[in-house]
């Protein structure tokens, strides 16, 4: 059940309906019964898989509550360890196989193991996975008390708003909300229909109409011109913006009808001065949970080496950071490409001071913007490809940049009014998120501008969405 | 909770009040749109003049006979109403609802016929086309059946727009906005094919079907309609020729059983005293200059194949 269809709103409909209907005892049983039933529309045996990964973290943590410090360790690894290699199965196994594979054909060895044959990557596991080994890591370190309802846990685990593409979940933030009783209120629904108003009409009317322009491009790259490849490029940063910050809008707004709050993903990402900043903006809740449980760890555990622990910290987080993405080349390029670019920042910090002091400072942070973003750009080529080859030959089209006749094949009329609706389109979304935030706060207080402003956006979803439910890219994540 | 009903009320009404205006005027321009087969479903529906003699089939039949060259001859008023990928159910629709119309009925009509046009399970070629005419009750009819779509339009008309891509938008806005710039590749319903796109590796199309037409079971509900189509045409005195358009070489797809096809097809001419032309094997078919593929004569292998067409009829 995609966000962007006609059953999600039924869905949902149904749900917030019997939610505020039922007695406060019942609510979580409902959403729990909503969260699975949603899940399981993708693949019903999935199902199973989450909820055992839900059973054996809930029990763990009782267990390791209930044990001294350094008893505990034995248990959360293995704890841990079965998350981590359920994700690895479905995930992984394919990728690490083949090329182990590779490795051994190489050195002309025979490789025994085949590939198991049509895995589907269960949708959301990669977040709730993370989102268990959140909840162990904060019960290990004694940050919080393990849940005692195993219901409550369960909905913290499969919350269907956030359950298929985050925002990753603290268990300080979400877990205790569910302990609470939300009231029925008027302008916290308002609030919460207006942010998925303001995601669906970024995902259906740019993100997808983007994708038309985009797909084909990245499927036959070899057939585009430079300009149009360089063109699609940057386009593409828009796409994967709207496309994963419209997710979670519709994620939060549902949350927040319901009475809950979600933590915000996105600042802004394209106005980073650098790429350290970028990850601060972007996808805020993976940034935060790499940081947490595994930048900050590796940097306490390799303290002695000083600033060379920033570089290594850096690059085995967004190595995996990459990996976590998908088990493909291109991501771990991905990665690999933000850790190169970080650890240089890192190092050069106090000589780009100097650079700063020496220019005009805000010269300087021009700059720096626009050389972010081109990085940035430039490493989603890695991101968005299917393969390296495909990542190359893009590359390969943007050094020889040629403007033949194709182009204007390329731009026919009918091309550019789309690009006209894109671009139009785009200019309203950052006019409105920079005066109002990404957040839409800034609406709550007017209720004129409120009004005119969900009429404005739900007349120009009808009018220009592409009603074509595609899948939403961090779902294959 | 009354206040929430009242603020969603309000918000649906007003958005849905711009999304049906602007429904309603994309298709004031996509009706006047000479892109496309617009022009041909405009024409089926106003009948701008009398026409004569009616060429009705696939894009056998749009792309292989120009009207103006057929007027020249016969001296005639004809109109070409092929559609790409049309079946006899699609050409019963086109004859009904001319028919339906305030003028005389036509003196002949033409049905390009080919073992492919009893394939029901393919789909209306760009359905999309028929939405600005979903009001009219013979054309809903028929596009209904292949695709819903064209229900939801009906019942919810506020949200017809959202039907409709970045291309027909398009379309609608420049047909609204630009009436004096449209211009149409199509004469008389005809549309030209290239005469340098003949591929050499054009080959007849595999695997189409394999099934359908070996089973007779479902090729009688468009033997049928064909027979429909004939009882019609004679009630109106309506002189019908079914005619077998020219292949290259004389090759049909061998998936679509041809030799049944054609026994069934002269049961039915038989029976009903229809001319049928069999023009699949006549000398231009050994021309490869004057075909755009197996199927299709470019624009001048269509001019020739007219003129002998139009004497034939004669």
């Amino acid at each position: 059940m995609l966000f962007n269809s006609y059953s999600f709103i039924l869905f949902f409909l149904c749900v917030v309906l019997l939610f505020f209907s039922l007695p406060s005892r019942f609510r979580n049983i409902l959403l729990l019964a909503a969260s699975y039933y949603f899940y399981m529309q993708w693949k019903p045996e999935y199902g199973l898989l989450l909820a055992f990964s839900t059973i054996i973290s809930y029990y763990t943590a009782i267990l390791i509550s209930k044990k001294k410090f350094e008893e505990r360790k034995k248990y959360i690894v293995a704890c841990i360890f079965i998350n981590l290699s359920i994700l690895f199965f479905f995930k992984y196994f394919n990728f690490f196989n083949d090329n182990f594979r590779s490795v051994f054909s190489y050195f002309q060895l025979s490789y025994p193991i085949p590939n198991i044959l049509k895995i589907i990557l269960p949708v959301g596991i990669s977040f709730y996975t993370f989102e268990t080994i959140s909840y162990l890591l904060d019960i290990y370190y004694e940050r919080r008390e393990p849940e005692k309802k195993i219901i409550t846990y369960a909905v913290y685990i499969s919350f269907f708003p956030k359950l298929l593409a985050g925002p990753i979940e603290k268990s300080t933030n979400l877990l205790v909300q569910l302990n609470t009783v939300p009231e029925f209120n008027y302008e916290r629904i308002v609030e919460g229909l207006r942010r998925m108003l303001w995601g669906f009409f970024k995902k259906i009317v740019i993100a997808d109409r983007l994708s038309l322009m985009i797909d084909p491009v990245y499927s036959l790259p070899s057939n585009y011109s430079g300009v149009y490849t360089l063109i699609t490029c940057y386009l593409f940063a828009f796409q994967i913006y709207c496309d994963f910050s419209g997710y979670t809008d519709i994620a939060i707004g549902a949350s927040k009808i319901l009475g809950y709050d979600i933590v915000e993903n996105f600042n802004f990402p394209f106005i980073s001065k650098n790429v350290g900043e970028f990850w601060r903006r972007w996808h805020l809740s993976l940034s935060n949970w790499l940081k947490d449980y595994l930048f900050t760890p590796i940097i306490f555990k390799r303290k002695g080496w000083k600033n060379y622990a920033l570089v290594y910290a850096t690059f085995i987080t967004f190595l995996l950071c990459g990996l976590w993405h998908g088990a493909k080349w291109t991501f771990v390029t991905f990665g690999l490409l933000q850790g190169i670019v970080i650890s240089y920042e890192l190092m050069t910090k106090s000589i780009r001071k100097k650079w700063a002091s020496e220019i005009s400072t805000k010269l300087y942070n021009n700059i720096s913007l626009v050389l972010t973003f081109h990085f940035i750009v430039f490493s989603f080529i890695f991101f968005r490809a299917d393969n390296m080859h495909n990542a190359f030959e893009i590359i390969n089209r943007l050094i020889h940049f040629n403007f033949n006749s194709h182009i204007l094949s390329e731009f026919n009329k009918f091309g550019m009014f789309s690009l006209g609706i894109v671009f139009l389109t785009i200019s309203f979304m950052h006019f409105v998120e920079r005066k109002y935030q990404p957040s839409l706060v800034g609406f709550n207080n007017n209720i004129k501008i409120n009004y005119i402003f969900n009429c404005i956006t739900l007349t120009l979803l009808i009018i220009l969405g592409y009603f074509h439910p595609q899948i939403f890219i961090y779902f294959n994540f | 909770m009354l206040r929430l009903i009242k603020y969603v009320i309000v918000l649906a009404g007003i958005s849905f009040l711009i999304s049906y205006s602007l429904f309603v005027f994309l298709n004031i321009g996509l009706r006047s749109q000479k892109n496309d087969t617009f022009p041909v479903i405009n024409e089926l529906v106003n009948n701008n003049e009398n026409i004569q003699v009616l060429f009705i089939g696939s894009s056998l039949a749009q792309n292989n006979i120009n009207p103006i060259v057929f007027d020249s001859v016969t001296k005639s008023t004809s109109y070409n109403f092929g559609y790409p990928g049309a079946k006899i159910e699609h050409s019963q629709m086109i004859i009904k609802r001319y028919l339906n119309s305030n003028h005389p009925p036509p003196q002949k009509i033409l049905i390009m016929l080919e073992p492919y046009v009893l394939d029901t399970t393919l789909e209306i070629n760009f359905p999309v086309q028929y939405y600005p005419f979903y009001k009219d009750t013979i054309i809903y009819n028929f596009v209904s059946k292949y695709d819903p779509d064209i229900k939801f339009i009906k019942k919810f008309p506020f949200l017809g727009v959202t039907k409709y891509n970045d291309y027909l938008k398009y379309l609608g806005v420049s047909g609204v906005l630009f009436p004096n710039r449209l211009t149409s590749k199509l004469l008389k319903g005809f549309e030209p094919l290239d005469k340098n796109s003949w591929k050499e590796n054009n080959e007849l199309p595999k695997n189409r079907t394999k099934e359908l037409l070996i089973s007779k079971r479902k090729l009688d509900p468009e033997i049928k309609r064909l027979e429909e189509i004939c009882k019609l045409c004679s009630q109106k005195n309506i002189q019908l020729y079914f005619i077998l358009p020219p292949t290259y070489k004389g090759k049909r797809e061998k998936n679509y059983n041809p030799d049944n096809f054609i026994n069934d097809l002269k049961l039915i001419v038989e029976k009903y005293n229809i001319h049928l032309f069999d023009n699949s094997d006549i000398d231009l078919c050994q021309k490869k200059e004057l075909f755009f593929d197996y199927h299709h004569l470019n624009k001048k292998g269509a001019d020739i194949y007219t003129r002998i067409l139009a004497n034939l009829i004669n």
